[in-house]
């Protein structure tokens, strides 16, 4: 069982600890007032302070720091449930001060549960969840953004600790210097300036829990998980009285089919929402040809194959570039997305030849069906000026190998974030093949394990925390709408429909080889087909992988372009719907992209 | 051993101790094990069947999906199944929220329910309103 092997075993020296559980709530309260503690927690510590000293509000009573220790042992596993007597919505609140730049902020952590229930009273699940909020200073109701990561089977760790909260993991993205410690800083770029910001965990993950009769794999099903996420959500807001707030939803991986299909439950719940934050997207199951499909010889496999070859050669080409196997360099990284762009668009004919020899070479089964169909050193030739690529580039695209592989001798690089690498040798890619994973999974983990307690007052003694609940992912019911996968561009169209004013923003990393920018392009590109639509779309895009947070050239961009965003600005550079490349005309049997479908009929 | 070395060892077990007190027990976090190699902390993950490939639907069919979408979500199988029409109450009591937000503009005709048909002809006009 997982707590065996958890986080507080392996730092078993820390066991000792256990005696102070008494003096738990004095502990944090000293360790906050006096910046002290250790290893990942102590920079964040001393770069911020608790503000009960330092804060001028009149009210001692409102900035006192309020640590709670949860009694209940929640479960992360498939058949268990909380009987109801036994949940309670209790939190931890403390109180922080952020600066970034000449500006300081105080602001409120508040971790704890909230119990979802259904429209009828009924409980579903208690909730972890934990907020960052400033008071309204100008009696404008500030607004608030609901965060979650993905899998299906995440917590919401990952934004939390590496994305726009006061408080961040600091990583060496794209490298892995100091690996598996990394600091707890002040976060300059948090949105805390903007926006409040809730941190929710599904249930089976964090600590969230079902509460009986429902167990936990009641929710592990897309369309129950967003059943359950909008009644938190409805919670949040009656509980806090935010129901006037402008609400925004921010999604990564996962999370954006997840915020397609919640954005068009909370807007039929009568939650109107602002806007919706899609980072990272697979917004159509089925686009990846490579993870989701069966390999077969029909035409729509085919097609599928071909549009997903030519949706993640883009971002391999940016990745090509960062290591200079693309000839000249790029000078931007946008400008030469177009110049690959344009060559997959141009070559895509071409490209139905060697589509499933491609996708089965991921799956490291090349000759599955046959001998593999490989171009020959002459085509790759001609492609070298059009793509840029050098032939090594071209040759580890092309290859029986995976691409991870395939691009750089003895070396694998990374999934999430194409620029980590490690050598083939390194023990670590036993256990975990994508170092861009590696370069997260144990050290946000770690940081988790003394942020919560030390920074957040919160801390669930007789319960283990589940970043990542692989029991999740074996039993989730990915079908949706009567298919097998979930395809949520309806879903988007669905809540562009009720709420046609609804702000939507697509954030791309270049560097993603998970979910590859060109492929949510295309997806969103669908939404050109669709007459007398005219959404409020951005899609822009970033230096970074899946986690474009991380890199510390993106994360101020990210910033700044989220207040554009918020502030219903357009964000320069940002490209709207009919700027996309029209969607691949998949129906159509040679396989060619659309002229822009303004004649779909209707 | 001295008593002096004795009484310094004491000092220091205490501050020791002292410096302990300020740190609170870590929260036990169950290690990130993907669930196959390479799958990462955030996924996406699939599942392990694989199914039968289905093309990105485009324009009608498209709107079409979004529609049964749509009506799904406000009660097209449930509180207005069968052509049944609500109340304002109801619709809240369903979870029917936006029903309940918009219902006067819906109930154009001011018999205080609303059908499936009424829901759908207020948004067919408000897109043509856009």
């Amino acid at each position: 069982m997982r707590p065996d092997l958890s986080c507080s075993a392996r730092s078993a020296g820390r066991q000792g600890h256990f005696i102070w559980l008494g003096a738990l709530v004095v502990a944090t309260t000293i360790l906050s007032a006096c910046g002290g503690g250790d290893g990942g927690s102590s920079a964040a510590s001393s770069a911020m302070h608790a503000s009960a000293g330092a804060s001028q509000l009149a009210n001692q009573a409102q900035t006192a720091n309020q640590p709670y220790t949860d009694p209940i042992a929640y479960s992360p596993h498939a058949k268990d449930g909380l009987d109801a007597s036994q949940v309670a919505e209790k939190s931890a609140v403390m109180h922080y001060q952020w600066t970034s730049g000449g500006k300081t902020l105080n602001y409120t952590t508040t971790t704890g549960h909230l119990t979802a229930s259904d429209a009828n009273g009924k409980p579903e699940a208690t909730m972890s969840y934990v907020a960052y909020t400033v008071p309204s200073t100008n009696g404008t109701p500030r607004p608030v953004t609901f965060f979650y990561n993905g899998g299906p089977g995440s917590s919401s760790i990952w934004l939390r600790l590496g994305s726009f909260a006061p408080t961040r993991v600091a990583t060496p993205d794209p490298l892995l210097t100091n690996w598996p410690n990394y600091p707890l800083v002040n976060n300059e770029q948090s949105l805390i300036d903007t926006t409040d910001m809730v941190f929710i965990d599904p249930p089976g993950t964090g600590l969230s829990e079902a509460v009986l009769p429902n167990t936990n794999q009641t929710f592990w099903g897309c369309d129950s998980d967003v059943g359950v996420m909008r009644d938190f959500i409805r919670r949040y807001l009656a509980v806090n009285d935010r129901g006037d707030s402008p609400l925004y939803l921010f999604g990564e991986s996962y999370g954006t089919p997840r915020t397609d299909m919640l954005a068009l439950a909370l807007e039929s719940a009568g939650v109107h929402l602002s806007g919706i934050v899609l980072q990272s997207s697979i917004l159509n199951y089925f686009a990846d040809a490579i993870e989701a499909v069966a390999i077969t010889n029909s035409t729509s496999a085919l097609a599928l194959d071909t549009d997903t070859l030519s949706g993640y050669l883009p971002a391999y080409a940016e990745v090509a570039a960062y290591y200079n196997q693309v000839q000249p360099a790029p000078v931007d990284p946008g400008v030469y997305a177009w110049q690959v762009a344009t060559f997959v668009t141009g070559e895509y004919r071409q490209f139905r030849k060697y589509a499933q020899t491609w996708v089965l070479s991921q799956l490291g089964i090349p000759d599955a069906l046959g001998k593999p169909v490989l171009p020959n050193q002459n085509v790759l030739s001609s492609w070298t000026w059009s793509s840029g690529m050098t032939m090594q580039a071209l040759n580890g695209y092309f290859n029986v190998n995976p691409f991870f592989t395939a691009l750089l001798p003895g070396t694998t690089i990374g999934r999430y974030d194409g620029r980590v690498s490690l050598p083939n040798s390194d023990p670590r890619l036993q256990a975990d093949s994508d170092p861009s994973d590696i370069l997260i999974a144990q050290p946000f983990a770690n940081a988790l394990a003394t942020q919560m307690p030390d920074y957040l007052g919160y801390s669930a003694p007789n319960a283990t925390f589940m970043p990542l609940n692989d029991e999740i992912i074996q039993v989730w019911d990915f079908s949706h709408d009567g298919q097998p996968l979930p395809d949520t561009v309806p879903d988007l169209l669905a809540a562009l429909t009720l709420n046609p004013q609804l702000k939507v923003l697509s954030l791309n990393g270049y560097h993603d080889l998970a979910t590859p920018f060109f492929n949510t392009e295309k997806q969103l590109a669908r939404l050109q087909t669709v007459a007398g639509l005219f959404p409020n779309l951005q899609v822009t895009f970033y230096p970074g992988g899946h986690m474009i947070y991380l890199d510390d050239t993106a994360r101020p961009q990210m910033k700044v372009q989220l207040a554009d965003f918020y502030q219903g600005q357009w964000i320069p550079g940002a490209l709207g719907l009919w700027m996309l490349p029209p969607p691949w005309r998949d129906e159509a049997p040679a396989g060619t992209p659309t002229e822009t479908a303004q004649t779909s009929a209707l | 051993m001295s008593p002096i070395d004795i009484r310094r060892g004491a000092v220091l077990i205490a501050v020791c101790l002292a410096a302990a007190s300020a740190q609170a027990t870590p929260q036990a976090v169950a290690p990130v094990t993907p669930a196959h190699p390479g799958g990462g902390v955030d996924g996406p993950y699939f599942p392990r069947e694989r199914v039968a490939p289905v093309a990105p639907s485009t324009g009608a069919l498209l709107q079409q999906q979004a529609q049964q979408r749509l009506e799904a979500r406000l009660g097209a199988h449930s509180a207005l199944s069968n052509g049944a029409a609500i109340t304002k109450a109801q619709a809240q009591q369903n979870g029917l929220g936006y029903i309940a937000r918009h219902f006067d503009e819906i109930d154009t005709a001011h018999t205080g329910r609303v059908s499936l048909s009424d829901v759908r002809q207020y948004l067919q006009q408000k897109q043509q309103h856009q």
